[in-house]
């Protein structure tokens, strides 16, 4: 791949790995090396990388298998995709002090869902991914993914109507 | 919180899957607000990504360096048009000695971490005796492959009198003409201590391909020369073919026309009915955006990598005299129009003496609608350097207030002083060159530095008002600026008729 086309897909992808990164960690540091990591490992396979495809899933799946091989490297013992499992884990997590304020209305209902549930919810809605490339992420399905979406909103929004709604109103 | 669009799109999308989630709207809305409120701000960091894509491109360029030098040349787009001889070259190169430029494909490609050097590495930065404009400061800029474009050293403002207007300026009447701006921006901060000043890292010479003493002809015998191989050109024979030129010791290239090759009937002009049907008028420009795709086309077709430049501009100043002439059918039209890529090195971009990019220029034929010429391709391997800066933006502003280093510090006795106005300044790059502390040639830097926009300026159309004034960080450059340059006077000029 000519260095100047590496050169405009890093462009046009890294602020969207490290916010995936980001998402999933809670911790800028943490990111920054992932991301680092990431696009390290996507230079090292650029040739199994097939051009006739979108760059996009592929380097997600690169960052997902990161960020997998981080958390479980961090508590091997646990099965850890992400921070939201290391939370239910319990124990001492490094979090940036804004993540956890802004996730403190949300962060137990996010809590609820199984992990691959939460990684599609979060794809579509935090990283604003389409269901098709979600698909390719997660190697599911596009129309499995969209159910386990539709699915899981619904469960959250019979798990917690009340509270949601009134702190939507006070907003 | 999130915008009323945003939710709309994601609640649009769930009812797509499963329309029985409307009748829960309600709750939706909060549940989907609550989660987009939610998102972190993930604070990223524009230095850590510059950062890491240096390192990422400069790993891939190590392994490109790997593969033969031609490599690129044998795109079929590129092979098409390029004479035998550059293949003959090539392949006796590859054979005989190895890559031609394995160690300069890496400078050529145009980026790279700038490692350290110690403090004060490049020597003085002191500007020259008589500032910028002198004859001893334009002594120190190579005379590489490209031609370059940077601006001149601009004279007094009414030296720039329209370009192209046929009334001359009569002897007597003549006084020369100063902007003097004042600051009208907002409060800014210098950085503390020391800046690092980056120095370009020239090129290398190549080792002679083998078989070249096949190429004399007779006319001597090249086998007898050792040494290395440093600029060539090559010349493509066919209608609009180009010229390409080589200066591997300096690091550059350059592009023109193969001048023979491009139709130029306005030569052939003998009288002003001849020369006003091939007179260019304002309308034969195309549009910026076109200028601008046209430029990026070629860039890409023949595989000049553009990772090192920022976002492109047209140079456009000829368009500010032709809508001020009094007689726009008379008005200057330029045969060609730059458009520039400014380098951005440490995620700055970088300008001139004259408050222009500095980068690459890529240069389009109005009269024949293509591209015409790449100047200024340069290797960017850079150096870094730490140098004082300075600590009073008093003396910023004062220099800002006559125009730069090169404004004069007391104006002629009788001379027209005008007044214009700068923004608050934005952190950039200025490109500059210094002897080396050997005395042998110059170093091409880059300094940081802060650029004043021209907020407000006299119209006249006498008076040339540049677009920015860019001022240096560095202590030593300032304090060496404070010497007036000499006020160049015109001829005396007969009106003509």
């Amino acid at each position: 791949m000519p260095t100047e086309d590496f050169g405009r897909l890093y462009e046009a992808h890294v602020r969207h790995i490290y916010d995936y990164l980001y998402y999933r960690t809670h911790h800028r540091e943490t990111a920054e090396d992932l991301t680092s990591l990431v696009f390290t490992k996507a230079l090292e396979h650029l040739g199994s990388f097939d051009e006739e495809k979108a760059f996009a899933p592929w380097i997600y799946r690169i960052a997902r298998n990161a960020l997998i091989d981080h958390w479980r490297t961090a508590r091997p013992t646990a099965n850890l995709e992400d921070v939201w499992d290391a939370l239910r884990a319990g124990g001492d997590i490094a979090r940036d002090v804004d993540a956890k304020t802004r996730l403190a209305d949300v962060e137990a209902l996010i809590m609820t869902l199984p992990s691959a549930t939460r990684e599609i919810v979060l794809l579509r809605v935090w990283d604003g991914l389409s269901h098709a490339e979600i698909a390719e992420i997660v190697g599911k399905s596009e129309s499995a993914v969209k159910m386990t979406y539709s699915r899981a909103i619904a469960g959250l929004r019979r798990r917690a109507p009340l509270a949601v709604a009134l702190l939507f109103l006070i907003k | 919180m999130p915008t009323e669009a945003q939710l709309k799109e994601v609640l649009a999308d769930l009812y797509a899957i499963d329309p029985g989630l409307a009748a829960h709207e309600t709750d939706l809305r909060a549940l989907v607000s609550e989660l987009l409120d939610a998102r972190p701000d993930t604070r990223f960091d524009e230095r850590f990504a510059r950062e890491l894509k240096e390192k990422l491109l400069l790993r891939l360029a190590e392994h490109e360096s790997r593969r033969p030098w031609f490599a690129a040349l044998l795109r079929p787009r590129i092979l098409a048009p390029v004479g035998a001889l550059v293949l003959l070259v090539a392949v006796a190169a590859s054979i005989q000695t190895g890559p031609l430029m394995t160690s300069d494909r890496l400078a050529m490609n145009g980026f790279g971490m700038a490692p350290s050097l110690a403090p004060g590495a490049f020597g003085s930065l002191a500007l020259p005796a008589g500032g910028l404009g002198s004859e001893s400061a334009r002594s120190f800029r190579p005379q590489s492959g490209g031609g370059g474009a940077a601006a001149a050293v601009p004279a007094p403002a009414a030296m720039e009198a329209a370009a192209g207007d046929a009334k001359m300026i009569a002897p007597g009447e003549w006084r020369p003409t100063y902007l003097k701006y004042s600051y009208q921006g907002e409060a800014f901060e210098l950085p503390q201590g020391a800046i690092d000043v980056f120095r370009r890292v020239r090129g290398a010479g190549a080792p002679l391909p083998a078989g070249l003493e096949r190429l004399s002809g007779g006319l001597i015998d090249f086998g007898r020369f050792s040494g290395q191989l440093d600029t060539f050109t090559i010349n493509e024979d066919r209608a609009f073919g180009y010229s390409l030129s080589v200066a591997l010791g300096e690091g550059s290239a350059s592009v023109a026309q193969n001048w023979p090759k491009w139709p130029h009937p306005e030569l052939s002009c003998r009288d002003e009915a001849c020369w006003s049907q091939y007179r260019l008028r304002a309308e034969d420009v195309p549009a910026d955006a076109d200028l601008i795709a046209a430029a990026e086309r070629f860039l890409s077709d023949y595989g000049i990598d553009r990772s090192a430049y920022g976002d492109p501009a047209v140079q456009d100043e000829w368009r500010v005299q032709y809508l001020r002439a009094e007689d726009a059918s008379q008005a200057y039209v330029p045969e060609s129009v730059s458009i520039v890529f400014p380098v951005v090195i440490d995620g700055r971009p970088a300008y001139d003496e004259g408050g222009n990019p500095a980068g690459l220029y890529v240069t389009y034929s109005v009269r024949h609608r293509r591209v015409d010429g790449v100047w200024n391709l340069t290797s960017l391997r850079m150096e870094r350097s730490s140098y004082e800066a300075v600590a009073d933006t008093g003396t910023i502003l004062k220099i800002a207030e006559r125009g730069g280093l090169y404004g004069p510090s007391v104006y002629e006795q009788g001379a027209e002083v005008l007044g214009a106005a700068l923004g608050t300044p934005e952190r950039v790059l200025f490109r500059t060159y210094v002897q080396n502390p050997d005395g042998l040639g110059s170093s091409e830097l880059y300094v940081p530095a802060l650029r004043f926009p021209v907020v407000s300026a006299p119209t006249r159309p006498d008076v040339y008002v540049p677009k920015a004034i860019v001022i240096p960080l560095a202590a030593e450059l300032l304090s060496s600026a404070g010497a007036p340059i000499g006020i160049p006077r015109p001829m005396p000029l007969m009106e003509t008729k």
